[in-house]
């Protein structure tokens, strides 16, 4: 017999009872992978006061001169609200974006799919397709992959509904499913189109395919040619078989439709003018424009939007396989030959256009000599509307804004003065930007020339200052750049390439914009008559502060709190490797109250800034935050940024210093007026007030003198006014009043159903009718019952099973068989259950 | 877009969806017409509804006919001793806090035998669902009266009426320290049942359901006319208690409002006799859970509950 293995008390337990694989429940998991993320701000001993001092006078030199102390720590840190995403937590972007090839609109992605769903299923029938909708997005977006710059939307949603249709969903729900994801598989499959990612090849791709909307009004205007060509013609035509010489020219020019035509009867129909014949002069204007529309479909006939670039810019984007829908010109000097090229196409346009106003009139017959002769003497661009406009030949200029703002600056400036129809592409590349210099010398000026104020000085030319990270916005305003009479200036802001990773490139790419850095900005001429009206900064977050600022959960001695952190230019500065190495991390003993963060120290007056640091919260790589002083040349460069910030916030009506200015004033005024008032009211009611008092005084002392003399034997009663009494004996007798409201009467019709039903929604799932009578009772994915199929069975089954059944749901109705036997007496008995 | 924000769709979503099959398994051999099936697919639609896995649902019972639910449920399930769901149940509950805990009992199971542990488990309040099949008779074992059958229950033990009052479980549950939820319903209203049974498993504690249930073999009579007339039930209505889709609401003639928070209302309301009321009588979300305080919850480790319990017994060597 084997013996029993001793057990030692210890291992019994740990063992058995206490062993350690307890499982957490999962809502607590949840909660622990949230505490582990929430910043949290240390407490602090302070140092010593001569050591403080020490390091103090230590950081203030840093301030001045940007040399660190010895003791500054050495974490890796990131900013606060950057910090999780920067580290590669997963972030919302508006990509990937659909385009509808169809209609050439841009959608989302997540619209797309949640407004297909809704257009072929019920949330409440696809419960779980509906909630897997952000999986399906996330399925699709693992179908992109980084190289490329768009993807056949059939090809990624087929991959991605084939894992989606993998889901292990059980029993009928999953067949449901799979049906429903099938639907909606078929659904999405009919809109035709791509998908497009975020890259640094976004805006130009976005630029390409915007194009067509110009082919398209080009290809307008062209049938508008043909047509006026064709009746002009026909006019002429008609003219020359009129004439006596030449008789058979009209019917050598119709030879084919001999027989088909009665040329005699033909010339009785003509208008009288052209059957009278014309006048030379105006038969020279008609051949004149014929030529001049035959020169028109000649200019277009191999029509191809003109880009000029520099060679440079053209092979870093590859922008002849990018921008298909247009002709490529790689050429240095771009800005003087696009603008002398522009100049000859609006010469040569406005003559067509003459050409085809002067047709329009001449088909109508309603070319007045004295009139117009003078007016297409001097006709020009001025003549021309902004639809006819359109048609004109797009010439578009991509060039670095460094280039336009630097060497180029003088064509660039002349270029816009010339009031053009041209399109420029200003590209801002962020790679190694800004660059911070170490000390502020005198001769380096920080103050940045900005391409915006500069185009807005112009006032005829529109601006739009983004990014590609709103797709939706960007491609809108390419649209509305390419379809308007002005000339138009994208000032795009490009990522970092440096960058691999996309994502980082977004985050840059979007801090940039958000921390005022490069603010998102739309003029646009064309928006209104007022100077103000055609500003538009509305699409920067917060627009009436200085930096945006959002709430973040902290922990701080042990409790959560909820902080306000905001994303300044400094935040942005701090994204980069480089620029982290220049702050100084404040060890957690000399914080003091002599520290201030860095967009509350923007706002304070000069005289409260004596002595104190600028900082800004950082986060270290474990989740401590940390005090980060920033350098003076630091508060230069964000000082300048909020400069120009202020500046197109004051042109967008955004805490205007007039408008402050004029509200003051009113409100002075009418504080004024108001007092004014008060204090004529207050003299007046004083005036009354003595008035009655000396009345009533008067009075007084008179009664009391006839007492005294006892010569009045009145005594003063006083006495109450009629009519309150009458009122308050009606109100009385208001409220007796009985409410006395007829009794609703229901009437109830009952109709018995010829066929046996169940009221399925109050069925108790007792499986007796589903047992006695499977073929005609089943239960539904919510197990209850429901008729199936009534012909299955007798009526006197049935009839017996509805007695029996317990919730009494079920309704035999009339017999589906007149002739089955007994049926008179069934129907007495479920007379009584219908 | 303004800002960065965390990905919604990057949040972890579950991989297996579960159908009602999933919670069933063979067929449940209760008399036709036994309230049981009610309840038993009104559980199974809260599964599917809460997703639960199979692998970490527990059902517990003890003895008698509602007991054996445990055997239709496609989960794990404990038949126990007569009057002993409650002790299994806290001690799986206080092990494996991660489980989702059911207890099926009866009114002879728990009002009995077991009221004991009836009273400390609601003491206790860990978070788990008791429903209290009461039909008001030992029905498993032929008819004999039950602590919940009405005075004059002619029966096996009673041929004459039985002589003594009936216990009120609403009233008796409302009666103990630490109470968190009490709700009741009835069989016949399955719509009721399923929203009582949705509203008591999201609730943090023990909460306890009486579903007033018949049986169609020995009580027939009990709840027959009741059954069949809607004006016999009363509906405790309130935006905190048990919610409808507004075409049920509809069907019940009576409604009260009651709000779930007043103990003293809720002990009114349990003594009304002429009617039933259904509903939420009473519920605070507030109240202390016993296994919060279970050592791993406390975060104390396996050695160094060892370590101490030899320290302990150190003590004596000396």
């Amino acid at each position: 017999m084997k013996e029993p293995k001793e057990i030692s008390f210890t291992e019994f337990f740990r063992e058995d009872v206490f062993a350690e694989d307890v499982p957490v429940q999962e809502e607590n998991l949840v909660l622990l992978k949230q505490e582990e993320e929430i910043p949290l701000l240390d407490e602090t001993v302070p140092a010593p006061e001569p050591e403080s001092r020490k390091y103090w006078k230590a950081l203030r030199n840093y301030f001045m001169t940007g040399t660190k102390t010895s003791e500054s720590l050495t974490a890796n840190v990131a900013p606060v609200l950057l910090a999780p995403y920067l580290r590669g937590n997963t972030f919302e972007t508006d990509y990937p974006v659909f385009y509808n090839q169809h209609t050439d609109d841009l959608i989302l992605l997540r619209e797309v799919l949640s407004s297909t769903f809704d257009e072929v299923l019920k949330k409440d029938e696809a419960k779980i397709l509906h909630q897997n909708l952000p999986r399906l997005e996330l399925l699709i977006r693992n179908e992109l992959k980084e190289e490329m710059i768009t993807y056949a939307f059939a090809d990624c949603i087929n991959n991605a509904f084939q894992h989606l249709k993998k889901l292990d969903v059980h029993g009928e729900e999953g067949k449901i499913f799979r049906e429903q994801a099938d639907k909606l598989l078929q659904a999405l499959l009919k809109l035709e189109g791509r998908l497009i990612g975020f890259s640094v090849y976004t805006p130009f791709h976005l630029l390409n395919l915007q194009l067509k909307v110009h082919y398209k009004a080009v290809e307008k205007f062209l049938a508008q040619v043909k047509k006026q060509q064709a009746a002009l013609e026909g006019l002429l035509l008609l003219q020359q078989a009129n004439e006596p010489n030449t008789p058979g020219t009209t019917r050598s020019e119709f030879d084919f439709a001999q027989g088909m035509i009665a040329f005699e009867k033909m010339n009785d129909m003509m208008p009288a003018t052209a059957s009278q014949g014309l006048s030379p002069a105006r038969l020279q204007r008609m051949k004149e424009c014929v030529r001049q529309l035959a020169a028109v479909q000649q200019y277009f006939s191999d029509y191809q939007v003109r880009v000029y670039v520099s060679k440079e810019l053209s092979i870093q984007f590859n922008l002849n396989q990018l921008l298909l829908n247009a002709k490529v010109e790689e050429v240095s000097g771009a800005s003087i030959l696009v603008t002398e090229t522009c100049k000859q196409a609006l010469t040569a346009f406005v003559s067509m256009m003459a050409a085809m106003q002067m047709a329009a009139l001449e088909i109508k017959n309603a070319y007045n000599e004295e009139l117009h002769d003078a007016y297409f003497a001097s006709f020009g661009r001025m003549h021309l509307s902004d639809d006819e406009m359109q048609s004109f030949p797009l010439f578009i200029l991509i060039e670095t804004a460094d280039e336009l703002m630097h060497a180029a600056l003088n064509d660039f400036t002349s270029m816009l003065a010339a009031s053009l129809p041209i399109k420029i592409l200003a590209v801002n590349k962020l790679n190694g930007k800004p660059e911070i210099p170490n000390h502020l010398a005198s001769d380096k000026i920080l103050m940045k020339q900005e391409l915006a104020a500069i185009v807005v000085a112009q006032r005829a030319v529109n601006i739009y200052q983004g990014a590609a990270d709103t797709p939706i916005g960007l491609s809108k305003s390419i649209n509305e750049g390419i379809l308007s009479a002005s000339p138009m200036v994208w000032n795009i802001l490009f990522p970092d390439f440096s960058q691999a990773d996309s994502k980082q490139q977004y985050i840059r790419l979007n801090t940039a914009i958000e921390s005022r850095f490069f603010p998102r900005l739309k003029y646009s001429q064309d928006a209104g008559e007022l100077f103000g009206s055609r500003f538009d900064i509305s699409a920067n977050p917060q627009v009436h502060a200085h930096f945006p600022a959002y709430p973040l959960e902290i922990k701080s001695a042990g409790k959560k709190e909820t902080a306000e952190f905001s994303i300044s230019v400094a935040d942005y500065l701090a994204i980069q490797k480089k620029h982290t190495e220049q702050l100084e991390i404040i060890p957690a003993a000399y914080r003091t109250d002599d520290l201030m963060v860095f967009s509350k120290y923007l706002d304070q007056p000069q005289q409260e800034l004596v002595g104190k640091i600028p900082f800004i919260w950082m986060l270290d790589d474990h989740n401590h935050l940390q005090q980060a002083a920033i350098p003076f040349t630091w508060l230069a460069l964000c000082k300048e940024r909020i400069d120009f910030w202020q500046f197109i916030q004051e042109l967008g009506g955004v805490n205007s210093y007039h408008v402050k200015r004029a509200i003051e004033q009113s409100r002075a005024a009418w504080e004024k007026e108001k007092q004014n008032a008060l204090d004529a009211m207050a003299s007046v009611h004083a005036e009354e007030l003595e008035n009655i008092r000396k009345e009533e005084a008067g009075k007084a002392m008179d009664r009391l003198v006839n007492v005294l003399l006892d010569l009045d034997n009145q005594v003063y009663v006083p006495s109450i006014k009629k009519d309150i009494l009458e009122k308050t004996e009606k109100s009385s007798s208001e409220g007796k009043k009985e409410i006395v409201t007829e009794p609703v009467k229901e009437e109830e019709s009952l109709e018995v159903s010829a066929e046996v039903w169940v009221e399925t929604f109050r069925c108790t799932s007792c499986n007796d009718c589903t047992n006695k009578l499977p073929s005609v009772f089943k239960y539904n994915a919510d197990k209850q019952a429901y008729v199936h199929d009534a012909t299955k069975g007798t009526f006197a089954q049935i009839v017996s099973i509805a007695e029996n059944c317990p919730a009494k749901c079920i309704h035999p109705g009339l017999p589906h068989n007149p002739n089955e036997s007994g049926a008179e007496e069934l129907i007495k008995r479920a007379a009584a259950l219908n | 877009m303004f800002g960065l924000k965390p990905d919604i769709c990057s949040i972890p979503m579950p991989e297996t969806y579960f159908g009602v099959d999933d919670y069933a398994k063979s067929t449940a051999r209760w008399c036709p017409g036994c309230g049981g099936h009610s309840i038993l697919s009104s559980v199974q639609k809260v599964c599917k509804d809460k997703q639960y896995p199979p692998e970490k649902t527990v059902f517990v019972s003890g003895i008698g006919c509602s007991s054996r639910f445990p055997h239709y449920m496609g989960t794990y399930g404990f038949h126990g001793l007569h009057g002993r769901a409650f002790p299994v149940a806290c001690g799986v509950k206080f092990r494996r806090p991660d489980l989702n805990v059911f207890v099926v009992t009866g009114d002879g199971d728990c009002c009995s035998i077991g009221a004991g542990h009836w009273l400390h488990a609601i003491r206790y309040n860990m978070k788990m669902v008791v429903l209290l099949f009461d039909n008001g008779i030992y029905g498993l074992t032929k008819k004999q009266t039950s602590p919940t059958s009405n005075l004059g229950t002619v029966s096996n033990t009673h041929p004459r009426g039985s002589v003594l009052p009936p216990i009120n479980p609403i009233q008796t549950t409302l009666g103990v320290a630490n109470v968190s939820f009490v709700a009741q319903t009835t069989d016949w209203h399955p719509a009721h049942l399923y929203a009582t049974i949705r509203k008591a498993v999201d609730h943090p504690g023990l909460a306890f359901i009486r579903v007033v249930q018949r049986c169609p073999i020995y009580m027939k009579d009990l709840y027959a006319d009741v059954a069949s007339n809607p004006d016999s039930l009363i509906m405790l209505s309130h935006e905190d208690g048990i919610q409808l889709d507004p075409a049920i609401t509809k069907t019940f003639k009576n409604v009260l409002e009651h709000n779930p928070g007043d103990i003293h209302k809720a002990r009114e309301y349990a003594e009304i006799k002429d009617s039933i009321p259904v509903g939420l009588f009473y519920q605070n979300t507030e109240n202390a859970n016993y296994d919060d305080y279970g050592a791993h919850n406390l975060g104390i480790s396996a050695t160094e509950k060892a370590q101490a319990i030899n320290e302990l017994l150190d003590n004596y060597m000396n």
